[in-house]
């Protein structure tokens, strides 16, 4: 379906237009979500922010238009902000409110640890580019259990494997994980 | 793992947003309950009526019954079950019922024992069932008559393999047989495909005593599958191996080349959760680490539960020619994952052309039947190319003590197959232990065979 059969269909059945979204971008929202999220969250919460997301983007629906951009990187916009709000909602700063339209999104480090967040992106970064290069499945068990913050049962049950080998191979990789890092900086 | 690696792990956020692109693209999270959920959360907060709503209610997956522990080589579980099913009224009349049968049972037993007080041999206190649940199945009295035993099968096959940035090629032998003490008299070691052929046979080799199931008469028939590459024709130069493999039996066997080096080996495994590893011949200088690391990987890759890493090597090997013995031990959290699904189950699937699933989420269990265009079973291990395979569900019924499961397909040529699993042999987990469990498998064509994990 493309950005202009969606909008055609948003007026026509917004039950389907909610249904499209969820299935065609419901995993990008989830996971942009949970990257600012981050563990602070219950799955609840997550789902809730991510519902909220959905509710913010088709109340401004009306000011997207297919011809000037793309329905993904207009809903992932959206989505950052309110996972941003979300984010200092749970962490108790829900005083600070972001406008809609800026670009460029990040959380706002405070004045004495810009430089430590601008590190803690890079080693995140990295991180993920270790993870990314373990191989499956142990990429998978890595990113259910670390980014998706996702249970051991949970991961067993999503690869097919039992909990004691998921558990297994989660060590080995965390290990691996952590010896690749060490050659290259300190934790 | 110390809370200092754990909050290393819990870093793995606050991505670039092509990171997170990429993560929710090839690791999706959401499940279809969940979208279900969000679905239903937007629309509510839309302002849309519960009538406009048709959507299921679907409970959390959650809650979370199991803990596991993150301590290294140590697994705990400790939670508290539930049950979202409550006992309805039907179960009530079904537990009345069978209430009634009992009855009725019993009273026919008591009868029946003063009709024969005579005959000293009947005593009530020993009734006469046993515990071998086939004399309960109709089907199974065949298996048990014997009749349709095969007593010993080998299959051989080859693989390609690319682990670890080495590329070679693997040819196995498995073997199975209903007494433990049969001898492995032969192995095959073919001559190493093209590494370009990216794909395996598995082609089962009568046993070369005179146990074959004499109903047998025709292998399967062909089921076409698709073949990205040319298939090579596999040369079976069958030659003797050495002592130490004549006087042992051995669960797989296998012939690794690797950059024109080559060795070949077998591995048995016991049920004190240690493998031994049999090197019968090596040849070239590159074998070494190189081939037992690709050895063990595949070995890992077939039985992912067993992880390599916790081999404790001992006795001599890796010197050229060497024929000597080498054993490796599983350390405790090895042991622990050996245990829950012993090798021997899928040696033994793997003989019967399939492959085993137990899903933990729904409590279902699968059995996968894999074909390839000749008509014999073929397995893959993850690292290799895979065909068109077809996930054939298996429904199961408990009787008394035993878990029966069933399957009927056509689709291979199956009329019927039958699993009976001993509750007993199912772990906590779900993981079923196969040790001793033959699988009854009927033909359309009016083959019976049996297959077991050869233990």
């Amino acid at each position: 379906m493309s950005d202009l059969e969606w909008e055609e269909l948003l007026s026509s059945s917004p039950k389907d237009a909610y249904e499209y979204l969820i299935e065609q971008y419901g995993n990008l929202i989830y996971a942009i979500v949970l990257n600012k999220l981050g563990s602070y969250g219950t799955r609840e919460d997550i789902e809730d922010c991510v519902s909220d997301i959905m509710v913010e983007f088709l109340k401004n629906a009306g000011s997207f238009s297919a011809g000037t951009g793309s329905l993904k990187s207009y809903i992932s916009t959206i989505a950052k902000h309110r996972a941003i709000d979300a984010f200092r909602r749970l962490v108790g700063h829900n005083n600070l409110s972001l406008d809609a339209e800026d670009e460029n999104i990040s959380l706002p480090p405070s004045e004495n640890n810009t430089e430590e967040e601008a590190g803690n992106h890079i080693f995140s970064e990295r991180l993920w580019g270790v993870v990314r290069s373990l191989g499956e499945p142990d990429s998978s068990i890595i990113i259910y259990q670390y980014f998706y913050n996702q249970k051991v049962s949970e991961v067993s049950r999503r690869l097919g494997m039992t909990s004691g080998a998921v558990q297994k191979r989660s060590i080995r990789a965390r290990k691996k994980i952590k010896a690749i890092l060490e050659k290259g900086e300190e934790l | 793992m110390n809370e200092n690696e754990k909050d290393f792990m819990e870093r793995l956020n606050n991505l670039d947003d092509s990171s997170v692109e990429e993560i929710a693209e090839n690791y999706p999270a959401l499940s279809e309950n969940a979208k279900k959920r969000i679905l239903k959360q937007s629309l509510i907060k839309s302002g849309f009526t519960a009538y406009d709503i048709e959507i299921e209610e679907e409970p959390y997956e959650e809650p979370e019954i199991i803990e596991e522990s993150e301590e290294d080589d140590e697994i705990s579980v400790s939670g508290i079950e539930k049950y979202d099913n409550k006992i309805s009224w039907h179960k009530y009349a079904s537990s009345a019922v069978a209430m009634l049968v009992a009855v009725i049972g019993i009273t026919s037993v008591v009868l029946l024992h003063r009709n024969m007080n005579d005959n000293d041999d009947f005593d009530i206190s020993n009734p006469p069932y046993i515990d071998n649940p086939f004399d309960e199945q109709e089907p199974m009295t065949e298996i048990v008559s014997g009749s349709y035993i095969d007593k010993g099968y080998r299959a051989n096959g080859y693989d390609y393999a690319n682990i670890n940035g080495y590329e070679g090629s693997v040819q196995y032998g498995m073997t199975t047989a209903t007494e433990s003490n049969e001898v492995v008299t032969e192995a095959v070691i073919n001559t190493a495909p093209e590494t370009s052929a990216i794909n395996s046979t598995y082609n089962e080799v009568p046993p070369a005593d005179n146990h074959q199931d004499p109903v047998v008469t025709a292998p399967p028939p062909p089921v076409t599958a698709p073949q990205t590459t040319a298939q090579p024709t596999v040369a079976d130069v069958t030659e003797p191996v050495s002592s130490e493999a004549q006087k042992t039996y051995l669960d797989l066997l296998y012939y690794v080349e690797v950059s024109g080096s080559s060795e070949y080996m077998g591995f048995d495994f016991s049920p004190d959760g240690s493998l031994t590893k049999y090197v019968f011949d090596e040849y070239g200088d590159a074998v070494s680490d190189t081939v037992i690391t690709i050895a063990y990987e595949i070995v890992e890759n077939q039985f992912s539960y067993i992880s390599t890493d916790g081999f404790k090597r001992t006795g001599t090997i890796l010197n050229p020619n060497d024929t000597g013995d080498f054993t490796v031990k599983f350390d405790d959290g090895e042991v622990y994952n050996f245990n829950m699904q012993r090798p021997n189950f899928k040696a033994f699937f793997f003989l019967g052309g399939t492959n085993w699933f137990c899903n933990e989420s729904d409590n279902t269990f699968e059995i996968e039947f894999i074909d390839d265009y000749s008509g014999n079973y073929i397995i893959y291990p993850e690292n290799v190319v895979t065909m068109e395979s077809t996930k054939i569900p298996f429904t199961y019924t408990k009787n008394g003590y035993e878990l029966i499961f069933h399957m009927e397909d056509s689709t291979y040529n199956i009329l019927k197959a039958e699993l009976i699993v001993s509750e007993s042999n199912i772990s906590e987990f779900d993981t079923v232990n196969l040790e001793n469990t033959p699988l009854f498998i009927e033909y359309a064509d009016g083959r019976k065979r049996t297959f077991y994990n050869g233990n």
